[in-house]
């Protein structure tokens, strides 16, 4: 397991699109940070910034990016062969997957831990102190917490879709569209969209960051249980992307 | 040893591999044979696991490919040479295979040395020229030391330099008592470099014995000849019971049913100038259209929505 890990690694860091998602991760997390502790010293408004303020684009764009990161790490193989060397190599296919799975979601973890503990010290330089809210580590244990096992899920899920549909551009499709149109019109649903939307995933993961329910849904469950729920749904996808590819011809 | 047992492959209701059974035996280069579309490169996905059989299996040494521990150690293979990720170095590309098998890093430089892409080590894969693409899917293939090579195709997209440096490589890895299995279209050069053919077409197998036994068996015995006076020579060899057949717009002739001492005897008595009579005994091309053709025509009477 540790040589396909290193071979994984290997895979990921030699390429030029990896580090370019790393630089627009960190931009994009700590890029919204910023602008929400911007926009709180507005005068005429009275507004503070909260840790879940300053980490907005971590659970935002930069689970996105993470999530696209994660797809295409496999998706990319499935394009251009490399795929049919990593089974040639690793015969139990299970184990490129789920070295995949935990080198990606480890760096997701990390990413959002470190992107967490610049983004808060950072919205708290730009954002007046008198502006500032319930923001600073004192306070900011769970917040982080939940984002680093949220971004770890979130890429596991990922990296499940990419192993389900194999091709790029359907999965980053999905992920983009997930959030933006998938959710939001599963909710909006005539008469079953209200009760649909507390299973839906997304908005449980959000409900597990910031511990807010999003408009107008009734979660059947509190903060711990929108990241569990979460965690476990991305979970089922990935494993049935590892039965696929298991069970297919590569 | 590989043995192939029973192998079946179905896509559908299509049968490309149809119970397909025969060993490879090391110490030679085993050709593998047969028309686009004959179940060759499938029949080598089944023995490295990639594709599931329908039914049979492919052994290796007695176990099957994903039983094998550090696999690319004890087989290495070469399917495609394009499955290279394009934006990756040649170096990575080789730096993560042997990673992944737990190979000494050592090993990297001598595979790209081996092939002769040292100074090109540090270049975007994609930038390849397919020749040298070839030349990369030969290292990751040569990369475990392996006692086993399966070749797809590995001339495709070579220079003659290039065709003759994998023939004499092919050899030598035989010679060091390797088994080295290799599959091509170009026939003429499967006579050059295999020893022993293993014969497909639609899916079944045809033929599976020594080229020389395989041109033996399936022996045409034409004769080529080329004379300055091709009419007088065409009429006393139809007179003597021969068969023709006019090659290059009739500046030269087929002949089959004579011998070549008989074609000289009746050049000389109908005064015809010879200047070139040549047995095409190097005809493996021949002898392979005829063996496959049976099967092809059975199949699609057979079958008639069978493409081939």
């Amino acid at each position: 397991m540790i040589s396909t890990l290193r071979a994984e690694q290997i895979k990921l860091t030699s390429l030029r699109g990896s580090w370019v998602a790393a630089a627009l991760f960190v931009f994009l997390s700590l890029g919204f940070g910023l602008g929400n502790a911007y926009l709180v010293n507005d005068p005429v408004q009275n507004f503070t910034i909260s840790n879940t303020g300053a980490t907005e684009g971590i659970r935002g764009l930069g689970l996105t990016v993470l999530m696209v990161l994660g797809a295409v790490f496999i998706t990319q193989e499935y394009r251009s062969g490399t795929i049919r060397l990593s089974f040639q190599a690793t015969p139990a296919r299970w184990r490129v997957l789920a070295a995949k799975g935990l080198l990606l979601a480890g760096v997701g973890a990390a990413g959002a831990i470190l992107m967490a503990a610049a983004a808060i010290p950072l919205a708290g330089l730009m954002a007046d102190p008198e502006r500032h809210g319930d923001l600073g580590f004192g306070s900011a244990g769970g917040t982080i917490a939940a984002l680093a096992i949220t971004c770890a899920a979130a890429v596991l899920l990922a990296l499940g879709i990419g192993a389900l549909v194999r091709s790029t551009a359907v999965a980053v499709a999905v992920i983009v569209l997930w959030p933006a149109i998938l959710e939001s019109t599963v909710a909006h649903l005539p008469r079953v969209g209200e009760h649909l939307a507390p299973f839906l995933p997304l908005g449980n993961a959000m409900l597990g960051i910031t511990g807010k329910a999003s408009k107008n849904v009734d979660y059947l469950w509190g903060q711990l249980g929108g990241l569990t729920y979460f965690v476990g749904f991305a979970v089922v996808v990935f494993l049935a992307g590892v039965w696929a590819t298991e069970r297919r011809d590569a | 040893m590989i043995q192939i047992q029973n192998l079946t492959k179905d896509f559908g209701s299509r049968t490309v591999v149809d119970n397909l059974s025969f060993e490879v035996r090391p110490g030679v280069v085993t050709g593998f044979l047969g028309p686009n579309g004959a179940g060759k490169s499938t029949t080598m996905r089944m023995i490295l696991g990639l594709d599931r059989p329908t039914s049979g299996q492919a052994l290796i040494d007695g176990v099957r490919y994903r039983d094998l521990p550090r696999p690319l150690t004890t087989m290495g293979a070469l399917l495609d040479a394009r499955w290279v990720h394009g934006q990756r170095s040649a170096r990575s590309h080789l730096a993560w295979l042997a990673a992944s098998n737990d190979m000494a890093r050592h090993r990297v430089d001598e595979v790209l040395d081996l092939v002769g892409l040292t100074e090109v080590a540090g270049k975007k894969a994609g930038s390849f020229s397919l020749g040298m693409s070839q030349r990369l899917g030969l290292a990751v293939a040569l990369l475990g030391d392996p006692r086993y090579l399966l070749l797809d195709e590995p001339d495709n997209g070579l220079d003659p330099e290039g065709i003759v440096w994998i023939r004499r490589v092919m050899k030598r890895l035989a010679a060091q008592g390797r088994t080295v299995f290799v599959s091509s279209h170009l026939l003429a050069e499967m006579a050059l470099t295999a020893d022993h053919l293993v014969v497909i077409a639609a899916g079944r197998l045809i033929a599976d014995m020594s080229v020389e036994a395989f041109i033996a068996d399936s022996a045409i015995g034409s004769i080529r000849v080329r004379a300055r006076d091709m009419g007088v020579l065409g009429e006393a060899l139809t007179s003597s019971g021969a068969s023709l057949e006019r090659l290059e717009d009739g500046l030269a002739l087929r002949v089959r049913g004579l011998t070549a001492e008989q074609i000289g005897e009746v050049a000389a008595r109908a005064g015809a100038v010879v200047y070139e009579i040549y047995e095409e005994t190097d005809s493996l091309e021949e002898a392979f259209m005829r063996r496959t053709e049976d099967t092809l025509q059975y199949r699609s009477a057979d079958e008639p929505k069978v493409a081939v």
